[in-house]
């Protein structure tokens, strides 16, 4: 079942473009991660799900209802976690949770609960707030509702490793409770971990929709690899191989794909020093969506 | 449950306004105990009444007052405070209030988190704007509850039904200034407020000018001060019902466009 839907979802602001033609569907049940990188489209395309924004030209559907003018329907099943987090300054974070539990659809005690996880003390005003706590607020106050439909805005910002990792706990309980989980990123290894399936967007247009897996099969790596009695002939036929660059006993390749192949290789010859580090998303994006997808890359 | 109204939202513009609108209750009871307390020798001063009069009549018309008989504590009050002092007073009051309503919220950011609950756009605005005219009334009705008590200290004859009278002009001014100023900060976020101020001062000295130039007479009906005359009320003790239902009806017609605009906006902080 479809529970978030555009269709040919377009925003202008002014001359400029928020988002064009945009045509996305996410399922009941998955968590889908929204990826490009900053001014891509991302947050637009999200305030036009929760009717924030007027669409320009064609529609968003969320659970079955127009976004812009069911937008209060919405709101009673929608959480929403904005991408920069502004609170009340003045108001205390116990102050915040009650009032998001004053508009009714939310789970005060929850909230308490999941505050108690994120260890967050409510008694301070936000303005005392560190940027990180700021955002473990924002996530309890999109969270409390116990909403059918999550929608947020870089929910990983400004936490620490730790609260990131609870963070996707949480996320995957939701999940498993039937809550449908909208997210935007620009860090790949962080969709890859919680996310089912993702769209990646840039420039305003929604460049591919890929499954974990497909995205996983794509994935490019960068490894830099220095061998103790020079580089095996061998190495330039490994399948996956995008791209070699050898010197002396150093080689730097940049890979997608299965990395079996290529460790079996290295694993017989000695090796002095060896980095994998994964591309940035900018990298994915110059290798698959930009040269065109039907484009062979090897 | 006010169907107008959402007390969520009161509550919490309450919590966030009340210290202020005390501050400026207590700015203007103050205001009134100094004026009711300097009255009695300011009454006896010898040639207070001939230097008055050698001021220009268009000066006096300045500050509010129709009659030069500056010995009557009512015209006195008129023009040392409800004339002009007051208008500056509770109009930043207003302007203060009202720019919080969107502007600063959109400014803040925070109207995001607070459009993503389930409340109408409508009621977000319909809610404060009725918790600020209660802040109105409230500053209105203590300028007249502490000029009867000042009075009475200082045994001045205050017209009982002339303060009474001018509540409901007062309260219409405001509602009035306060309707302007939500649809300037509407339609232009950043600068509405600076414009309402700006507004609200060519509305005063439109009034001035069409008052002392004859040419210009007719022009008096452009400005919304030509439809507030603390003066004239004080002494008749009945308030003009034409000039209170114009001052509401121009409110009205500002706040309900205000809030169509509102219910239209795009919110990108």
């Amino acid at each position: 079942m479809e529970v978030i839907k555009t269709e040919g979802l377009t925003k202008y602001y002014g001359k400029v473009t928020g988002v064009r033609d945009l045509n996305l569907s996410i399922h009941s049940g998955e968590i889908f991660g929204f990826l490009g990188p900053n001014g891509a489209g991302k947050t637009t395309t999200m305030r036009l799900l929760v009717g924030l924004l007027r669409p320009s030209a064609g529609k968003a559907y969320v659970l079955g209802k127009d976004s812009w003018s069911k937008r209060v329907e919405i709101a009673r099943d929608t959480g929403y976690l904005p991408g920069e987090t502004r609170l009340y300054a003045r108001l205390t974070g116990i102050e915040h949770i009650n009032f998001v539990a004053g508009f009714g659809h939310a789970d005060r005690s929850f909230a308490l609960k999941l505050a108690s996880r994120f260890e967050l003390d409510l008694n301070r005003r936000t303005e005392e707030y560190s940027r990180g706590m700021k955002q473990q607020l924002a996530l309890i106050l999109a969270l409390m509702k116990r909403p059918r439909i999550l929608i947020m805005d870089e929910p990983t910002s400004g936490l620490d490793p730790l609260m990131q990792y609870l963070l996707y706990e949480i996320l995957n309980d939701f999940r498993d409770n039937g809550t449908t989980i909208m997210l935007s990123s620009h860090n790949l290894p962080e969709v890859e971990r919680v996310c089912n399936r993702v769209g990646i967007i840039k420039d305003g247009s929604l460049v591919a929709v890929e499954s974990i897996e497909d995205l996983r099969n794509k994935r490019i790596r960068n490894i830099e690899v220095t061998f103790e009695n020079g580089i095996p002939p061998q190495l330039e036929t490994i399948a996956g191989i995008i791209e070699i660059e050898m010197s002396a006993n150093r080689a730097r390749i940049k890979t997608s794909g299965n990395l079996n192949p290529l460790i079996a290789l290295l694993s017989k010859h000695r090796i002095s020093d060896l980095s994998i580090s994964h591309a940035s998303l900018e990298d994915v994006f110059i290798e698959f969506y930009e040269k065109g997808r039907d484009e062979p890359y090897v | 449950m006010n169907p107008m109204f959402n007390w969520n939202i009161a509550k919490k513009t309450i919590k966030d306004k009340w210290k202020s609108t005390l501050y400026y209750i207590t700015g203007v009871c103050s205001y009134m105990l100094m004026l009711s307390a300097i009255f009695p020798s300011f009454k006896k001063m010898k040639g207070i009444e001939e230097l008055i009069e050698s001021y220009p009549k268009e000066i006096l018309k300045l500050f509010g007052a129709s009659e030069i008989n500056i010995a009557d504590f009512n015209n006195y009050v008129t023009i040392e405070f409800l004339g002009l002092i007051a208008i500056v007073i509770i109009g930043a009051y207003v302007f203060s209030f009202t720019r919080g309503i969107i502007s600063g919220e959109l400014k803040e950011g925070t109207l995001e988190i607070l459009l993503s609950q389930p409340v109408e756009r409508w009621k977000v605005i319909s809610t404060q704007v009725l918790v600020m005219l209660a802040g109105i009334i409230s500053i209105v009705v203590s300028i007249v509850l502490s000029t009867f008590v000042f009075g009475a200290i200082f045994k001045l004859s205050v017209s009982f039904l002339g303060f009474a009278a001018y509540i409901p002009v007062a309260f219409s001014l405001f509602f009035c200034i306060g309707g302007y100023t939500l649809l300037l900060t509407s339609v232009l976020p950043k600068h509405g407020t600076m414009a309402a101020i700006g507004l609200t001062l060519v509305f005063y000295m439109v009034k001035f000018a069409t008052d002392v130039a004859e040419p210009i007479h007719r022009l008096r009906f452009i400005s919304i001060f030509n439809f507030y005359d603390p003066a004239k009320v004080l002494k008749t003790g009945t308030p003009p019902a034409t000039d209170v239902l114009v001052l509401i009806a121009v409110g009205a017609v500002c706040y309900f466009v205000a809030t169509i605009q509102f219910e239209r906006m795009n919110v990108a902080p």
